[in-house]
């Protein structure tokens, strides 16, 4: 090869490689070090935790899991955030639909507005809810915090939903119909089964959303008790490293819940196109 | 086109039964397009479209991208709604109906093949849509395999067979629920030239083997030729000549059919004296068949066309009738034939299509030009 031979493929990893591994390094820890020292001080066996740690222990995580309060709380989290993520996700789905394929009037003023839940600050949000539910005082509580969060979670998971539809190829729908597939059999045959991978990460990503969220909640909240508010109660007090425990156990389900979701969804997509 | 001919349907036609109440009028089949318009906006894609198909024939609509051949498939298969118009399908009235009730199954450009589905479930598709019993399903899928010579790869899902083995399995996936009239949507489009030969083959036999009425749509003049029992050239949203294969070849009716159905010059050419069939090309009088010049009226503009294969090149120092003379602005060989480009006096150029061994004549050259009188079509 002659000396002029523009060399393609990976630069050189030894070129310049220190500083950008130590600035990747730095954006990790950027990320995650407010997550780690959490896990790290879940282990921490002083009551009152800090550094130097003086010894490790799992205590902390038995604390937690007898803790009938904290574990009351976590299932409630766990019911609630289920249940907006169902229902965000099932009144995204036809929105998304229409705004994907059908012919919508000042679409981008429709979208625009589907934003509003995000922009707006929660405070703000979880004023507005108080009034309004002041018209409904039995819906406070559990059924105010579901449609709260179903309130925030549905806007995103509209617009998530909307960019996979368009790349939905139309002939799927139109030769099912072709063959004799009604609205509803298209649906159920063809739509769902292909949206499904997307339809999981919306609403995974809706639960996790909807099971920290905290100030909207709060606002709605009357006496029931979620895990963020238990938790946030508790820090007024002395906080206790079981609060870290049971906090490491929901931050590792929730990122391998994640990955686990966002590695199906790329093998989902890769077969799919 | 030729629905005055038909007798009017005074009674109530029992769908699919042939059974018909009142009076007994045997009951219509085939396709019967009746005066279809779709505008959008200000643009009318399909034109006052009328055109019928008769049970068990191949029709093929024709013409550039742009035409309205494919508007006017979406409108038979229901997704799209005709502005003005009928269309039947075996007597019945179908616009009022969606796709899924419509006795017409189509085969997409892209196939469309469901990617969650194998291709026997492709296949079953359309007769689980029916609800057929489940062993009746199998049986056909079985047959539908070995038809399209897939056997043994029912179990294989859409992404691990061949283009053209998608293609086969989108063609069988709408014949196996059997329907009134297939619609084909440029089908072979995404193939490789020989591959394509091959299906244009293959489609054929199937439609033979099971009597049943295509409708296919394309862009390749070629593909229209072989094929088809009749082809309607679209232009512009309207039918601009609807005949046999042979007819629309040799007597083209209007400038667009016969440019761009195989190749045709076309020369303005002013009618001089009908009566003699006489035409005035290029200052030039010319003499036209007879029957080419009935119903012209003197000093008229007409076109006069030729096929660039009927156009004769002499050889040196000799002339042919009706003896022009030009010079050969380019030689452009191909195998088995060859084009010459012969340019007169003027804007005015020829085409000669020159078939294998016959000796070329160089760039630049004077060359003698003419043709048989019978060649020559009169379009307008």
């Amino acid at each position: 090869m002659s000396a002029g031979t523009v060399k393609l493929g990976r630069p050189n990893p030894a070129k310049g490689g220190v500083a950008l591994t130590a600035y990747t390094a730095l954006i990790f820890a950027f990320l995650y070090l407010p997550i780690a020292v959490i896990i790290l001080f879940a282990f921490d066996d002083k009551p009152v935790p800090g550094l130097p740690m003086a010894g490790l222990t799992l205590d902390w995580f038995g604390k937690a899991f007898s803790d009938p309060d904290l574990m009351a709380s976590l299932f409630v989290s766990i019911k609630l955030a289920l249940s907006s993520a169902v229902l965000a996700t099932a009144i995204a789905m036809p929105a998304a639909m229409v705004l994907a394929w059908r012919e919508v009037r000042l679409r981008t003023l429709v979208m625009c507005l589907l934003l509003a839940p995000i922009v707006v600050p929660q405070i703000v949000i979880g004023l507005g809810l108080v009034l309004l539910f002041r018209l409904v005082p039995d819906l406070i509580g559990s059924p105010a915090i579901i449609i709260a969060h179903t309130t925030l979670t549905a806007c995103y998971a509209t617009m998530i939903l909307y960019s996979r539809l368009l790349g939905f190829r139309r002939s799927y729908l139109e030769a099912a119909m072709d063959l004799g597939a009604s609205d509803l059999r298209v649906f159920f045959e063809i739509i769902l089964p292909l949206a499904a991978p997307a339809l999981l990460a919306v609403m995974l990503l809706a639960f996790t959303d909807a099971f920290g969220e905290y100030i909207v909640a709060w606002f709605v909240a009357g006496f029931t008790e979620t895990l963020p508010i238990v938790i946030w109660g508790s820090m007024r007090g002395v906080l206790s490293p079981a609060i870290n425990a049971i906090s490491s156990v929901i931050i590792v389900v929730s990122l391998v819940l994640s990955a686990l979701s966002q590695i199906w969804i790329i093998r989902q997509s890769r077969s799919s196109s | 086109m030729d629905n005055q001919a038909e007798p009017e349907l005074l009674v109530v036609n029992m769908i699919g039964t042939g059974i018909t109440a009142g009076r007994d009028v045997a009951p219509e089949k085939g396709v019967r397009v009746d005066g279809v318009t779709k505008r959008y906006g200000s643009s009318t894609a399909v034109d006052n479209v009328s055109i019928s198909i008769e049970p068990g024939e191949f029709v093929t609509l024709l013409g550039p991208s742009g035409c309205g051949k494919s508007t006017l498939l979406r409108m038979i298969s229901g997704f799209v709604i005709p502005d003005d118009g009928d269309i039947r399908i075996d007597g019945q009235s179908v616009v009022a109906l969606p796709p899924f009730k419509r006795n017409t199954a189509m085969v997409f450009q892209d196939y469309a093949l469901f990617p969650h589905r194998t291709v026997a479930q492709n296949l079953a598709f359309g007769l689980r849509m029916r609800r057929l019993p489940r062993p009746e399903i199998e049986r056909r899928v079985d047959r539908m395999l070995e038809m399209i010579e897939l056997r043994g790869l029912g179990e294989r899902s859409t992404d691990q067979i061949s283009g053209g083995q998608a293609q086969r399995v989108a063609l069988g996936r709408a014949l196996i629920v059997e329907p009134a009239l297939l619609l084909l949507d440029e089908p072979l489009g995404a193939l490789d030239l020989k591959l394509r030969r091959q299906m244009q083959a293959e489609l054929k036999r199937i439609q033979r083997e099971m009597k049943l009425t295509f409708l296919y749509v394309t862009h390749d003049q070629e593909e229209a030729l072989t094929m088809s029992d009749r082809i309607a050239v679209m232009r512009a949203g309207r039918v601009e000549q609807y005949a046999a294969p042979s007819e629309i070849y040799n007597n083209p009716t209007t400038a667009f059919v016969a440019d761009f159905v195989g190749e045709a010059n076309l020369l303005p050419a002013v009618v001089a004296e009908p009566s003699s069939g006489l035409v005035v090309v290029a200052g030039r009088k010319l003499r036209i068949p007879p029957e080419q010049a009935r119903g012209l009226v003197a000093g008229s503009s007409v076109s006069l066309a030729i096929r660039s294969e009927a156009v004769q090149l002499a050889p040196p120092g000799a002339s042919v009738e009706p003896g022009l003379a030009g010079t050969v602005e380019e030689v452009l060989f191909a195998g088995s034939t060859a084009k010459v480009i012969v340019r007169f006096e003027g804007e005015l150029t020829l085409i000669a299509t020159l078939g294998a061994g016959t000796p070329l004549p160089e760039r630049g050259q004077q060359v003698g030009v003419g043709w048989r009188e019978a060649d020559i079509r009169i379009v307008t």
